[in-house]
């Protein structure tokens, strides 16, 4: 007999459960883009220990009959799809008819489900894979499903489980952008008996997030809207972006979703931040919910067997349409929200046409000058001459002394100084006089509640008020004219990427994180004093040629580097 | 349009509108300020659609006109001529402006371009002495906030309750408060809290230390006029909620001290010389008769210094940003300053002896 077999069934299922379950946030996944095709208003999500004991979805859907039930958990067995027509337009959520059974070969499942309109349901209990009770129960409106003891079988998975806050973190952010691209449906997250998220339906996207994200968030958001741009061309985009400055540190309020399908695409991700071009800062992301109507043939989902990633047949023209709507709807803000409130609130006759002359010759400068910019700074930026530096585009110091040439970045170097006094010194801590509140998501909460004595460290002296809302008592003195929301989402943020690093790891990263929130911006004006000061600071730092992040504070110009520049050597 | 002018008049009335101007020139017309010449009177305005000012001008006046000036240059010819002034205008272009044997033609804009002066409603009008007027301004103008994210701390409170013939000025940057109450002329029907943004009350000072002794307040929705005279200073109110400054001032605290400004000044001042940098933390160790205060900093060095003061009770330490302190101070001036403490955790209470209208409030820090 030759080496090569095919393999048994049940092994290409643990096999295919790699692809589809890494987690069991997958699992949630999963059964909740069942329970959407189902035609569900309603889904209950519950959870024992961050999902490792227990992941129970029921919902109100259309449920099965007792051979749809069985033949569900065969690989490939389907209801959504056909024949191959059918996978080039693909309407529901899951279509692979891969995801039960690849479940199912790692855990232990109960299914209870019944046909709408049935008299009877059925019930089934399976293990690894192995169907071992099929049984008739009475009726029960639509489908629960329950997994227990997920990678039971599979130990060398199980190990790479992370801890029940971790897990339950990510099961909550599946949650949430399932929730976010179905408004329409009501969902529930029950963790250890206890409501996790409750979302009621309601049929506006813009009030599901501030169901998710509170009131913080919603407040700085603008609606964006484009599309359909023709009969054969029914791309629609609807959604909502942050209007800078409100921003994050990183883009984990970035959402995209393609037919209601949350999706990750790096195609959308560029877009977004073409859009805001010039508008943000470096290093901070604008918060931004796109919903895409895409017809089904444009887009292929059937790239990943999880659906995370998506193909689009024409990608430049997603893109060119997000892009610009984001793009049109800030030049739109300037004109109107800026001027129109003036023209309203001061009634000025002859004013009308002055603005309107004045928009003209705006435009027209604004062209030219763009031009003549050509280092990408969207701004104006002055250089200045003072008896010692030289301040170019309010970003560089340039400093000359006996032999060499200094340039310094004024943000880098005075992060490598805050950086180094946040690490050397003893926080000090300055107590609010008016303590601030802030609304976070359930995600944010959690992560901030389980490391508020961390944060405490650092001089954020931060209190859980309850229902996502925090106050904050004190921030360090040093970073004393920061705005303290902002200073705490930023830390959030850097917490959030830094899940399972060591406790001094984390502390160091934040300090990181501090340092650069609180040090001088690039295009910052600066009078001759501060630069001596900041000079003088720097040149008391360990190591001053390097900011925190590894990027040099100074670049130093020796004659001789003149010199041989100017091939005089 | 044909007048004439002294120097000095024209010279002080300009100055006085330098910083409303707009220099940043985003709306031309903003940058010109409007010079209504008339036979019974003459005024010029100025304003960048936040705040506006309207003063009268003393000239002579052969033919009457109104004209939109570019205020940045006039004043500047105004300081190198000598001599009074002669403006004569055939047009809305040109601007022919003669001193002594000086001869200049400045370009201007038309009379119609020029913001119309905001109409106000529900207007409520409470009456208060310069003097108070300039003293309130000065004793909390420099604890609100300055470009903050929450923008309603840039401004200052001005806050009338009803059933009181008193005007509550707040300023605040979250981290320290200053709040002074006066007696006003007048009443309100309703409660008022308007927030003023912190230029205009910065940019309205320079109106209240001349002859006249009363300012007239128009409250508005939108706005609030100040009357002084003949000038007229209007500013956009801040929109928002201010903050309950009410709430936090504290009313029990028991540690009561009395300290002679001078000797504080000099000590704090001295002390904080070797805290550090940015956060200017000074430690005050309080016991009978004497409050040491101390300031370290690892790579500069420690300062120590001693200040006698009344106060009978038990001891305290508490750390303090000392250029809060000194802010305060620096603004009373009474011979004595009285500091009211509870434990190195709560809020601090600084007053001038025997006044009990002025309060500022200062958060500890934990050093």
């Amino acid at each position: 007999m030759g080496l090569i077999r095919i393999l048994p069934e049940n092994l290409i299922n643990k096999i295919a459960a790699g692809e589809v379950v890494e987690r069991p946030a997958s699992v949630v996944k999963e059964l909740i883009e069942n329970s959407i095709d189902a035609g569900a208003d309603e889904v209950i999500i519950e959870i024992l220990h961050g999902g490792k004991k227990l992941i129970r979805v029921s919902d109100n859907g259309i449920g099965m009959m007792r051979e749809d039930a069985i033949l569900a958990f065969e690989r490939h067995a389907t209801s959504k799809i056909y024949n191959e027509e059918g996978l080039r337009k693909i309407g529901t959520m899951g279509f692979r008819g891969e995801a039960l059974p690849s479940i199912a070969s790692v855990s232990k499942v109960l299914i209870v489900t019944s046909e709408k309109g049935s008299s009877s349901g059925t019930r089934i209990e399976i293990e690894g894979g192995k169907i071992l009770v099929v049984s008739d129960t009475g009726p029960s409106p639509g489908t629960l499903v329950e997994i227990r003891d997920l990678f039971f079988n599979t130990p060398a998975r199980l190990a790479f489980l992370k801890g029940d806050n971790t897990e339950l973190s990510h099961i909550i952010g599946t949650v949430e952008s399932e929730a976010l691209g179905h408004p329409e449906i009501s969902f529930t997250l029950k963790h250890n008996k206890k409501v996790i998220l409750s979302l009621p339906k309601t049929n506006k996207s813009i009030e599901r997030i501030h169901q998710i994200y509170g009131r913080g968030v919603v407040e700085n958001l603008l609606e964006v809207r484009s599309g359909p741009l023709s009969e054969n061309n029914r791309i629609t985009l609807t959604g909502y972006i942050s209007n800078p400055p409100f921003s994050r540190a990183d883009r984990s309020l970035q959402a995209a979703f393609i037919n209601k399908r949350p999706v990750r695409n790096s195609v959308i991700s560029h877009a977004i931040s073409e859009g805001y071009h010039t508008l943000m800062m470096k290093d901070r992301y604008s918060v931004a919910f796109l919903f895409l109507d895409i017809d089904n043939m444009e887009v292929d989902v059937n790239v990943h067997p999880a659906k995370r990633e998506v193909r689009f047949r024409n990608p430049s023209l997603i893109h060119d349409i997000i892009a610009k709507s984001i793009r049109e709807r800030f030049s739109e803000k300037t004109t109107e929200e800026t001027f129109q409130i003036d023209r309203e609130k001061i009634d000025l006759p002859g004013v009308k046409e002055a603005i309107e002359r004045y928009m003209k010759r705006y435009e027209r400068a604004s062209l030219e000058e763009e031009r003549q910019i050509d280092f990408g700074l969207p701004l104006r930026l002055k250089s200045t001459i003072s008896k010692d530096f030289l301040h170019a585009f309010e970003s560089y110091i340039i400093a000359v002394n006996k032999d060499s040439v200094m340039i310094i970045d004024q943000h880098a170097a005075h992060e490598r100084i805050l950086y180094e006094k946040l690490k050397k010194e003893k926080i000090e801590i300055q107590r609010l006089l008016v303590p601030e509140t802030i609304e976070l998501s359930k995600k944010e909460s959690l992560l901030l509640a389980e490391n508020l004595d961390k944060i405490k460290t650092l001089g954020l002296d931060v209190e859980d008020f309850g229902s996502n809302t925090f106050i904050i008592r004190s921030i360090p003195a040093i970073l004393e004219r920061e705005d303290p929301k902002g200073l705490l989402l930023d830390i959030l943020a850097e917490l959030e990427k830094g899940q399972g690093l060591s406790r001094t790891e984390e502390i160091e990263r934040m300090k990181t994180r501090m340092a650069c929130h609180g040090a001088i911006k690039a295009s910052q004006p600066l009078n001759p004093g501060e630069m001596e000061n900041l000079m003088e600071e720097l040149k008391g730092t360990e190591l001053s040629h390097t900011c925190p992040h590894g990027r040099p504070t100074m670049i130093k110009l020796r004659l001789s580097d003149l010199e041989k520049l100017f091939k005089r050597k | 349009m044909k007048l004439s002018v002294s120097k000095d008049e024209i010279q002080e009335k300009l100055s006085n509108i330098q910083n409303i101007v707009e220099k940043r020139n985003t709306m031309p017309v903003l940058s010109h300020f409007l010079l209504s010449a008339g036979k019974k009177d003459s005024y010029i305005v100025a304003t960048d659609l936040e705040t506006a000012l309207k003063e009268p001008l003393q000239v002579k006046v052969e033919k009457e006109g109104r004209l939109c000036i570019p205020a940045r240059k006039l004043f500047e010819i105004v300081r190198e001529v000598d001599g009074d002034l002669s403006f004569e205008s055939t047009d809305e272009q040109w601007l022919r402006v003669k001193a002594g044997v000086s001869d200049f033609r400045l370009a201007c804009l038309s009379a119609n371009e020029f913001p119309a002066w905001p109409g106000m409603e529900e207007v409520e009008n409470i009456v208060v002495e310069a003097k108070t007027l300039m003293d309130m301004i000065e004793k909390t103008i420099y604890s609100a906030g300055e470009s903050d994210t929450r923008y309603t701390l840039n401004g200052l409170l001005f806050h009338i309750k009803p059933e009181e013939v008193r005007l509550t000025i707040v300023g605040t940057d979250g981290h320290r408060l200053a709040s002074i109450n006066k007696q006003i002329e007048g009443e309100v029907k309703d409660e008022k809290k308007m927030i003023v943004p912190r230029k205009a009350a910065s940019e309205l000072r320079r109106f209240l230390d001349g002859e006249v002794d009363k300012v007239k307040i128009s409250m508005g929705r939108n706005h609030v006029l100040f009357s002084i005279g003949d000038v007229q200073f209007l500013t956009r109110l801040i929109e928002g909620t201010y903050p309950n400054y009410e709430q936090v001032i504290p009313v029990a605290n028991e540690k009561k001290v009395s300290i002679g400004r001078d000797a504080f000044t000099k000590a704090l001042r001295r002390v904080s010389i070797m805290s550090k940098e940015r956060s200017n933390a000074i430690k005050f160790d309080l016991t009978e008769d004497v409050i040491t205060l101390s300031s370290s900093s690892p790579d500069l060095g420690e300062a120590r210094d001693e200040v006698v003061v009344d106060y009978k009770g038990d001891k305290l330490s508490v750390g303090f940003n000392a250029r809060y302190l000194l802010d305060v101070i620096g603004v009373m001036t009474s011979e004595r300053v009285i500091l009211e403490l509870q434990d190195p955790l709560s809020p601090v209470i600084l007053k001038e002896e025997g006044d009990e209208d002025y309060r500022c409030v200062i958060m500890p820090m934990r050093i």
